[in-house]
């Protein structure tokens, strides 16, 4: 920028270089897919013994990994079977001698646990910032990885690229859904286009990553495992989880193999005395702290309440329909088409159930 | 960033030289990289692909037909018959030019209305393909469907601009559309931006502050926002009377005035382009 201009120069290059971000994770992607197809190139044996995983400082976390026993123990027979790794693991080398795992670290545990003394490997030379994100993408690209992990390793993408801690993407995501749904608030619009993108690359939108993929990181335990073993589908887990715990366990063995319709009828037979609540739990949907709290108040409020319950809707409804000028009002109107969305949801549990409305 | 493997010895390069404003040297840029490259025993390819004919000019060429130009590959009956015209060829072996010219703004309207119009060069390129080491494409002033035709043929894309604002600004916006375009058009490899050449660089304050060569602290500078963004520079060309005479007379640089120091910085790039 010269002494006199008026556009700072930063400004000039602010949409260059966040089409740059974009651009680079598309690139990663490819890169990532060209090094599996092409497994023997520039790849070395590497002693196990001095590769360690990914190391990295505070403020660059990376997400959980679950190593499925399971899983483990297939790949390890498969090792075992071939006599060492195949497909090269991908590391950088630290400053102490040591190589730094940022891809297939699930590969190199199997090597050490078998005793085999060596993996093929590359080595590349990377930033703690790329090697984190190339890490995550790694990751998301391959095959075993469960919805849970996906969503994991998402939200550290989101929080690298962002440079937001967990809690602001969360938020952030919130508002974009809420913006999209044409509702008040606002929203930064570059960020929004970088968590856009991010989530395109991996073929989702944020209104449903929001309501379908958060959730699961708030999963009870019971529910968290049933997940990650495979044995419940999200849908039913997000499901489930607004039950109240102690049926948590029963309701996991009890929905195997059902689908989400199936388990929505099983729930409203467990739930008769509480029958308003799993149209409640739609509302609230991607805040499950609410919720949370919502359904102690419900469950442990005797049965006699529920009909005060809708009473006071229809009541409130009742007094509120006079005050026209307030329903000019977009946050008014926002919220009466979600109460809106919310009865049509009833009405469609009632058709389910048999009961005619 | 992540190694590949080299299966080929090298594999042809292609350079697009892109800008986005007129008069900062593309075609300056285009003939003495050829020239240089063709000193370091690289064949050389330009490709003219702006309807201005610039490159006609600066080869010492003249006119094509229009059956002649780049225009003639981008048809249909284009069987490998490239148009190639030997440039300097009584001085130095292994530059061919294939020019461009008016009717190349005639093309870029019937590529909007082809299938693959975009990727119709790079098709092209990959059915019959060219012997030589290197091709460069200079590329009209300003963004339109010749560029993107050219970035979807090439390998490396090299920027040229002047130090002024207006042009940083609009180099800024070039950088933006390369990076959203080749993601659009799922290039694979995609091309790599080689680096920024600074040209016609005068010794007044704005270029000196736009290049950080002002010793002002706080100022942001091209060659600062450029490393955060990974992307190079290389060194600046002084404006020089010579350039623009070294054109007129049909020629390199290097051939009418050997000893000009923009020699050594055309050879840099050469050497870029080479090993990059």
């Amino acid at each position: 920028m010269a002494r006199l201009s008026k556009r700072p120069m930063s400004t000039m290059f602010q949409g260059a270089m966040s089409s740059q971000r974009d651009d680079e994770i598309s690139q990663l992607k490819a890169e990532l897919e060209q090094l599996r197809s092409q497994p023997t190139a520039a790849s070395t044996q590497l002693p196990t013994q001095q590769i360690v995983p990914l190391r990295l400082p505070e403020n660059l976390k990376q997400p959980r990994r679950y190593f499925a026993p399971d899983k483990m123990a297939k790949l390890k027979a498969s090792i075992d079977k071939h006599q060492g790794v195949l497909e090269p693991i991908l590391v950088r080398a630290a400053e102490d001698g040591l190589y730094e795992i940022i891809s297939g670290e699930r590969r190199w545990r199997c090597c050490c646990e078998l005793g085999i003394e060596t993996i093929p490997a590359m080595t590349v030379e990377m930033t703690d910032e790329m090697a984190l994100e190339v890490a995550l993408i790694a990751h998301l690209l391959s095959e075993e990885i469960s919805q849970i992990e996906e969503t994991d390793s998402i939200m550290g993408l989101l929080m690298l690229r962002l440079k937001k801690s967990f809690e602001e993407v969360k938020k952030l995501l919130g508002q974009i859904k809420n913006y999209h749904s044409g509702m008040i608030g606002s929203v930064d619009e570059e960020e929004m286009q970088v968590a856009e993108a991010i989530l395109e690359e991996f073929d989702l939108k944020v209104s449903s990553f929001v309501s379908n993929r958060l959730p699961l990181l708030n999963l009870a335990p019971v529910v968290l495992e049933a997940v990650r073993g495979g044995r419940l589908s999200p849908t039913n887990a997000t499901l489930i989880n607004r039950q109240p715990e102690e049926l948590h366990e029963h309701l996991v063995q009890e929905s195997e193999g059902l689908t989400k319709e199936e388990l929505m009828k099983l729930l409203s037979q467990v739930n008769k005395p509480l029958s308003t609540r799993p149209a409640l739990g739609e509302g609230a949907m991607g805040d499950p702290e609410t919720l949370g709290i919502s359904q102690q108040q419900d469950s442990s409020s005797p049965n006699q309440n529920e009909e005060p319950v809708y009473e006071r809707v229809y009541t409130q409804i009742k007094v509120l329909r006079r005050k026209k000028q307030l329903f000019k009002n977009r946050q008014v109107q926002s919220r009466i088409s979600k109460i809106d969305k919310l009865l049509g949801e009833i009405t469609s549990i009632a058709q389910e159930l048999g009961i005619e409305v | 960033m992540i190694g590949r493997s080299d299966e080929l010895p090298m594999p042809q390069k292609r350079i697009a030289i892109q800008s986005n404003s007129g008069g900062v040297g593309k075609t300056t840029l285009a003939v003495n990289l050829a020239y240089q490259l063709a000193r370091k025993k690289q064949t050389v390819a330009l490709f003219g692909c702006d309807p201005n004919g610039s490159l006609t000019l600066f080869c010492g060429l003249d006119d094509p037909v229009p059956d002649q130009t780049v225009d003639y590959i981008l048809r249909p009956e284009f069987a490998g018959d490239y148009p190639l015209f030997s440039a300097w060829g009584d001085r130095i072996s292994g530059i061919d030019a294939c020019l461009g010219g008016l009717i190349l703004s005639e093309t870029a309207q019937r590529l909007t209305m082809t299938k693959r119009g975009e990727y119709l060069l790079a098709d092209k390129l990959e059915d019959y393909p060219l012997p030589h080491d290197i091709i460069i494409f200079d590329c009209p002033g300003t963004i339109e469907q010749l560029h993107t035709v050219t970035l979807a043929a090439s390998t490396h894309i090299l920027i040229t601009l002047k130090p002024e604002d207006k042009d940083i600004d609009a180099v800024a916006k070039l950088i933006d559309w390369i990076y959203r375009t080749r993601q659009e058009l799922r290039l694979k490899p995609a091309p790599d931006i080689l680096g920024i050449v600074p040209n016609g660089f005068k010794d007044r304050a704005m270029h000196r502050d736009n290049l950080g060569l002002s010793n002002i602290a706080d100022i942001e500078t091209l060659p600062d926002i450029m490393r955060t963004m990974g992307i190079s520079m290389f060194p600046k060309i002084n404006d020089s009377a010579h350039i623009a005479n070294a054109a007129a007379a049909g020629l390199p640089l290097g051939l009418f005035r050997p000893g000009e120091p923009a020699n050594r910085i055309y050879a840099e790039i050469a050497d870029a382009v080479i090993g990059g």
